[in-house]
């Protein structure tokens, strides 16, 4: 045989090879369709498209409760799991070198303290409150950590101080001012709502800044001066971004017109990066409040799932390798999908963007990494987060 | 640490400034705010939704010259008609009732009492179906909303509560008890463990394997269109890897002291539907087969092409070309009759093995 007729062989055999099991994975992947993420052009290789007939990701995932016992499991690659039960909220001791965490466990509510590169643990408080949702912590009067977190009730929910007391029967929102001096507390009254700032020794001096005949909204208090008022979003109704002056209660409209919503005010209060839905899929967005510019930045993400760095210039990411047809975020937040994210840092300036870590490399990860409620150390090279699916708490740590 | 950097010649391109804000920081301005009084789960981050004949308010949210709202005059409009009993100073609100189907256009314009200064704004209200979905739930840590029970799901205990949630029926009609739940395992009521009926305890008593239909119906006994279901296989007692699928026996639910004990291979028992998931059993088997069979036709390509190409002996080399056009052939022959059929009737290439009742 001649070497030509050797080369075309080995070629067709390889031809025939590769068509082979391309078609054999087609065929078994058949209900995912590749199909490229809109408006991604560049970078739609890290974020297809998937059907979302295919509920493996919600199926493999586990209730809470039910992973193994193991703590501070390190996957590699700076990627921990720092405690294998559910957890209601947390904070990192940010003023700390000593890489303090506090936590509520959800199955008693009682208050931890966590180193973060050891096992140990101290119980800082004893009043029991399971299924508490999410808190708020702050320092107490004998300069300890101390909280405040919500309660679901029948109904509506309950804000609960860290020894039980009542703080108010009827919340919507609460937020903590940066300085963590101040909260702000969105309370049903009627079928409306009132926003009062408080200071957290003084619950009963209430300053009333915001009233609204309506009651569905997401605040945050991203910097001394705004507090963002978000309508809850929904994939197929617009929605609206407030900043709320908390010394003025003057009422300032961000944003709107754009489906399913939801907004992350920067630290310097410059930035609002801000998450919608086009019809095909989430997309992130850049709005620059100074020169009202708005940039997209061919992330498809939720703003939710993104932290900003100290100087306004950074935001890392979680971002779903896959997003779903179903309409989003409703479908995400209804627990209909769970996300698989990598993570991604993108600088709001020049718009250069690194995959800091893709979720995939990761050896003996058997459930859905989906953060949430994203936070960065004081040295910005570590993400704390939650995994959303079980609630649990894990670290990612990077090189700078 | 893996570090990948796609920026240049990548992201740089998304960041050129698409567009001006929609809305940039403004003070005149007058936003619709709405809420459907429907149904959602304690601290659910999304939206209620309005459907058929649910109650909606919209709110008028105007800030002009610095007048305060009620100070303001405001017209309201639904579906092009004026609603003067709504209107006036300081009626900044509309409550209304949607319609069966469709959706609503809601105007307002807003003025000052000079009628200086007018804006207008408009909002357009799509209906939605209700939904029902079902949530794992534990008496210590609550529902899990970040995880609703997919089609197939596995008991990840021997005993499990799950928890029924009727997303965007009316309130005031959860209220009042006139929304119904009903739970049926395996065609057979089954007995809830809360008063309004949306919880239910599963247990697997034997620690067999089984699997165990479970219809979920809800339905508003006030409003007729608000109805809404949630269709599930619960597989419970095997939880180790399978190669090929497995056929489950199908269980009953037998309610004992409030709990649904589920009692696997009860084939031919009253009112049960044996081997319910035999039509999907076989769908999985066959897609099985048909893979490993590609993947065989793959090897031997491969093995054959090698032999072909390496071994100089001339029997050998024979052999293995036409073992390869057989292959071929039967790939081509196997792909032209699924085409055939298919254009024939989509139905003789569609699998289905449920019998006509």
């Amino acid at each position: 045989m001649s070497t030509v007729k050797k080369i075309l062989t080995i070629i067709i055999i390889l031809v025939a090879l590769s068509a082979g099991l391309i078609g054999f994975w087609l065929y078994q992947n058949r209900e995912i369709a590749p199909t490229p993420a809109p408006n991604l052009p560049t970078i739609d290789e890290f974020f297809p498209v998937d059907t979302g007939e295919n509920n493996s990701s919600a199926e493999e995932s586990l209730a809470p409760g039910f992973g193994e016992s193991l703590v501070n499991q390190s996957f590699g690659q700076g990627l921990n799991r720092l405690l294998d039960t559910p957890i209601s909220d947390f904070q990192l001791n940010q003023g700390s070198t000593t890489s303090k965490i506090y936590y509520l466990d959800k199955a008693t509510g009682h208050l931890y303290e966590k180193d973060l590169l050891n096992n140990a643990a101290t119980r800082l408080s004893n009043y029991t409150a399971p299924g508490l949702t999410e808190a708020k912590f702050f320092l107490g009067a004998t300069s300890t950590i101390d909280f405040w977190a919500i309660k679901p009730e029948t109904g509506g929910q309950v804000l609960l101080s860290s020894t039980g007391n009542i703080i108010s029967p009827n919340l919507i929102a609460l937020a903590s001012s940066p300085d963590q001096k101040k909260v702000f507390l969105l309370e049903k009254v009627g079928d409306g709502a009132i926003g009062s700032v408080l200071d957290w020794q003084k619950p009963e001096n209430k300053k009333v800044i915001f009233r609204a005949g309506v009651s569905e909204w997401l605040v945050s208090w991203p910097t001394n001066s705004s507090i963002l008022l978000n309508t809850k979003p929904a994939a197929n109704y617009a929605g609206l971004i407030y900043n709320l002056d908390p010394n003025t209660g003057k009422l300032t409209r961000l944003i709107g017109g754009s489906f399913g919503l939801t907004g992350h005010l920067s630290p310097d209060g410059t930035k609002l990066v801000y998450s919608h839905n086009n019809g095909a899929g989430l997309n992130l967005s850049l709005l620059n409040l100074n020169t009202n510019e708005i940039t997209l930045l061919g992330i498809q993400t939720l703003a939710e799932k993104c932290v900003w760095t100290n100087d306004s210039k950074l935001i890392y990411c979680a971002v779903p390798t896959k997003l779903s047809p179903l309409p989003l975020p409703d479908a995400y937040y209804r627990g209909e999908i769970a996300w698989q994210d990598n993570f991604w840092q993108i600088n709001t300036d020049t718009g250069e963007s690194y995959l800091i870590f893709e979720t995939s490399t990761v050896f003996g990860l058997q459930n859905n990494l989906d953060a949430s409620r994203l936070s960065l150390n004081p040295a910005e090279n570590r993400l704390i987060f939650q995994n959303r699916p079980d609630a649990t708490l894990w670290s990612l740590s990077w090189e700078q | 640490m893996k570090k990948f950097l796609l920026s240049l010649g990548f992201s740089l391109i998304t960041l050129i400034p698409s567009a001006q804000a929609q809305s940039a920081p403004n003070n005149n301005f007058v936003d619709l705010l709405w809420e459907a009084r429907t149904y959602t789960p304690t601290g659910y981050r999304g939206k209620a939704l309005p459907s058929s004949q649910s109650e909606v308010k919209v709110v008028a949210l105007a800030q002009i010259a610095n007048l305060a709202p009620e100070n303001l005059i405001y017209t309201w409009q639904k579906d092009g008609y004026n609603l003067p009993a709504n209107s006036g100073t300081g009626k900044n609100s509309l409550i209304y009732r949607a319609g069966n189907t469709g959706s609503n256009a809601i105007t307002v314009e807003v003025k000052t009492p000079t009628g200086e200064t007018r804006l207008k704004q408009t909002l357009n209200l799509s209906l939605v179906s209700p939904k029902a979905l079902i949530y794992p739930t534990e008496p210590l840590l609550g529902p899990n909303y970040a995880l609703a029970i997919p089609d197939t799901w596995h008991l990840p205990e021997n005993t499990f509560s799950l928890i029924a949630e009727p997303y965007f029926f009316s309130l005031a009609n959860l209220a009042s008890g006139q929304v119904a739940f009903s739970w049926l395992i395996n065609n057979q009521l089954a007995t809830p463990s809360s008063e309004d009926g949306r919880t239910v305890i599963l247990q697997n008593r034997s620690g067999k394997e089984g699997v165990a239909p479970v219809n979920l119906r809800i339905k508003n006994k006030a409003i007729s269109n608000q109805e809404a279901a949630r269709d599930l296989q619960i597989e419970f007692g095997n939880d180790g890897f399978s190669f090929w699928p497995k056929l489950l026996p199908v269980a009953l639910a037998q309610e004992v002291g409030g709990v649904n004990v589920l009692e696997p291979g009860v084939i031919g028992a009253t009112g049960s539907t044996p081997i319910a998931n035999l039509p999907d059993y076989l769908k999985a088997l066959f897609k099985q087969a048909v893979g490993l069979l590609g993947l065989f036709a793959i090897i031997t390509i491969v093995w054959k092409g090698v032999q072909y190409t390496i071994n100089p002996l001339p029997g050998v080399k024979t052999d293995a070309k036409d073992r390869l056009w057989e292959i071929l052939k039967g790939i081509i022959l196997a792909l032209a009759a699924y085409l055939i059929l298919q254009q024939i009737n989509p139905n003789l290439v569609n699998l289905n093995f449920i019998l006509p009742k």
